[in-house]
């Protein structure tokens, strides 16, 4: 405890321990410290430090610890790759079809993937969410991978091609190859229902791929540029506030 | 009462002290112990002010001793706490 109490006095500003270092010394050395008396030495450096220091030197300080801790919580986030398969659906040469219905069939057929049953299979198929699936039940890993599985369409802006509808199929996990895997799964479940309600729509739709899905070579998230970004920021703000506080506390507090 | 800075003046009125004897008689009078960090943040403060100031010493033990407007200003703050003493009971009683 001695030596700890010794390395927490040389926490304080020089220029402080100039003035008071030896009494504090002295003071340490007969009051037979205890470790609540080690934080309080610490918290007395800290707030000494604080009202030596400019705003300048708080706030800089403050957003390199921001920058230290959110580099170290990109490390504790789970990585999540996604993976992706673009799909163009056009209507079939001398088809009256327009965007309206082409947006009707790709809602049938998106909801033909959340399907409970087929995406439980999927989930069996490939032992997807391994941990989650021994600790609770199915439904809640079928939930998961809902939440997973991201289906957009939107109307491709092109005179020549006015009701083409650009579908893009997207499939997060925390591996690769998996989240790769899945998804051309569930672009193949997508086709055979356009296979299957092509009668029920009475109308001719060409899809084709254009990005096949693909295993990511980079994780979605975490994003380590936007977690540093994200530090620095609240290090910021986090050392503006407190330069104002302990120069306010300065001025006020006897 | 647990205001450090009031702890010491209070410690002070009653003669010179250096840290550590601050500390205990500090315990003693108040039952607070207060830690070395914030006795030392305290007396910081108060020889700023020119509340307290330190006594000729040649130990590293500091000594030191309260000041005219160190004892001025303990004379209003014990007035005031005081009176919200005083009130308070009184209060208690008639409730």
């Amino acid at each position: 405890m001695k030596r700890t109490m010794t390395f927490l006095a040389r926490l304080y500003p020089s220029s402080w321990r100039k003035r008071y270092g030896a009494e504090l010394d002295a003071l340490l050395e007969d009051a037979r410290p205890s470790a609540r008396d080690a934080v309080d030495v610490f918290l007395g450096a800290f707030r000494m430090q604080m009202t030596t220091w400019n705003v300048g030197r708080i706030t800089l300080a403050c957003m390199v610890v921001g920058i230290l801790l959110a580099a170290a919580a990109s490390f504790v986030v789970p990585v999540h790759y996604v993976s992706q398969t673009v799909l163009w659906v056009t209507p079939g040469d001398g088809s009256t079809s327009t965007g309206e219905s082409g947006r009707s069939l790709v809602s049938i057929l998106a909801r033909n993937i959340f399907v409970r049953e087929y995406l439980a299979s999927v989930i069996q198929e490939h032992n997807l969410y391994p941990g989650e699936r021994a600790r609770k039940p199915l439904d809640d890993a079928i939930d998961k991978m809902k939440r997973n599985i991201t289906l957009e369409a939107t109307p491709y802006a092109s005179p020549a091609h006015p009701d083409t509808l650009t579908f893009v199929v997207r499939f997060g996990y925390p591996e690769a190859r998996v989240a790769a895997q899945v998804n051309e799964e569930l672009i193949s479940r997508f086709m055979q229902g356009a296979v299957q309600n092509a009668q029920q729509f009475n109308s001719n739709w060409n899809f084709r791929v254009l990005d096949p899905p693909s295993i990511p070579l980079k994780p979605a998230t975490p994003n380590r540029t936007q977690f540093a970004v994200g530090g620095l920021l609240a290090g910021l703000l986090a050392g503006l506030t407190l330069a104002i506080v302990f120069k306010s506390r300065r001025t006020t507090t006897v | 009462m647990s205001d450090p800075t009031l702890l010491v003046l209070s410690s002070l009125a009653e003669g010179d002290k250096h840290g550590y004897a601050m500390m205990e008689d500090i315990e003693l009078f108040a039952g607070v112990r207060l830690g070395p960090g914030t006795l030392y943040g305290a007396i910081t403060r108060l020889e700023e002010r020119g509340w307290i100031r330190p006594v000729g010493s040649k130990d590293r033990r500091q000594p030191y001793t309260i000041s005219g407007a160190g004892r001025e200003y303990l004379r209003d703050q014990l007035a005031n706490l005081d009176r919200v003493v005083r009130t308070g009971l009184r209060r208690l009683k008639n409730a």
